[in-house]
């Protein structure tokens, strides 16, 4: 497709795009599109900003999710506690 | 939840998520569990089902929080199509029955034009009050941006459930979704 076809092609297909709408495929191939056209990044961003307006958002999540969000990262190792392990090890000899 | 997170934009709090910093987190959490939630309740239409998604995208983030680019869009736009591509997985998961039970929702969302466009449909009962935004749309707009959005339909799946072509419907999802935006750049 030549480039004034691929944007048409693209340009018609951001309003579906901003909403999850596009094959897999097609996705793909107008991400590529997006990052060089200045004109269809544009778009796409304005369009997403109003995909943020079709949820209201007066519900809330029980407060139990949360605390599972909070116990279950706590239960794993964070990058920083790993950068300090990394090193402690280090400046520490081996036990023994 | 500190004063300076509470100050910070999203981008901002997301770098801090990936230097291990759970008030950032939590700030994220709050800005934005509501709308991941109300994405996932009303595709899956049921609460625990939806919270388990909120947790799994908070999750998620605070694993990988580089998988959000904010050169793409905002974080909140990146969230709520996480929580629909995580619904979606989850009903196609489920079995026969909860599948239908969405097919039954899609169906709804289809708008009946011979009714007066005044009258409440069943997708603004379910949803509560229509916000402002979204209220700026015709019913053919809104009816194909929500059987998208919330029926997790491709644009072509919208056409078949429609009978129209796909470039109407292609149409209708952009010019709607550009007539919110600027609705939303006019209220400021």
């Amino acid at each position: 497709m030549e480039r004034a076809g691929r944007h048409g092609w693209v340009a018609g297909l951001l309003g579906a795009w901003a909403v999850g709408a596009v094959e897999p495929a097609e996705e793909a191939d107008m991400r590529r599109h997006i990052e060089e056209c200045e004109a269809c990044r544009h778009e796409a961003t304005q369009l997403r900003e109003a995909v943020e307006e079709l949820v209201d958002s007066g519900e809330m999540a029980s407060p139990v999710v949360w605390e599972t969000i909070l116990s279950t990262i706590h239960s794993r190792v964070g990058p920083e506690a790993e950068r300090w392990l990394a090193e402690g090890a280090r400046a520490r000899p081996p036990a023994g | 939840m500190s004063a300076e997170d509470a100050g910070e934009g999203d981008d901002t709090l997301v770098r801090a998520v990936a230097e291990g910093d759970e008030l950032a987190l939590a700030e994220l959490y709050r800005r934005h569990a509501a709308g991941v939630f109300a994405v996932a309740v009303r595709i899956l239409r049921h609460g625990e089902q939806a919270e388990d998604v909120v947790q799994d995208l908070f999750v998620r983030l605070w694993d990988n929080p580089g998988q959000f680019d904010p050169t793409r869009g905002s974080l909140r736009s990146f969230l709520l199509l996480q929580a629909r591509t995580r619904s979606l997985d989850v009903l196609r998961a489920e079995g026969a029955r909860r599948r239908r039970e969405h097919a039954d929702g899609v169906a709804d969302l289809v708008v009946d034009l011979t009714t007066d466009p005044e009258t409440e449909t069943l997708a603004d009962a379910a949803v509560g009050e229509v916000r402002a935004a979204i209220s700026v749309l015709t019913p053919t707009e809104r009816e194909a941006i929500e059987l998208a959005f919330f029926g997790g339909l491709t644009y072509r799946e919208v056409a078949q459930v429609l009978g129209a072509p796909e470039g109407t419907v292609k149409s209708r999802i952009r010019l709607g979704l550009q007539r919110m935006r600027r609705t939303l750049s006019a209220l400021g």
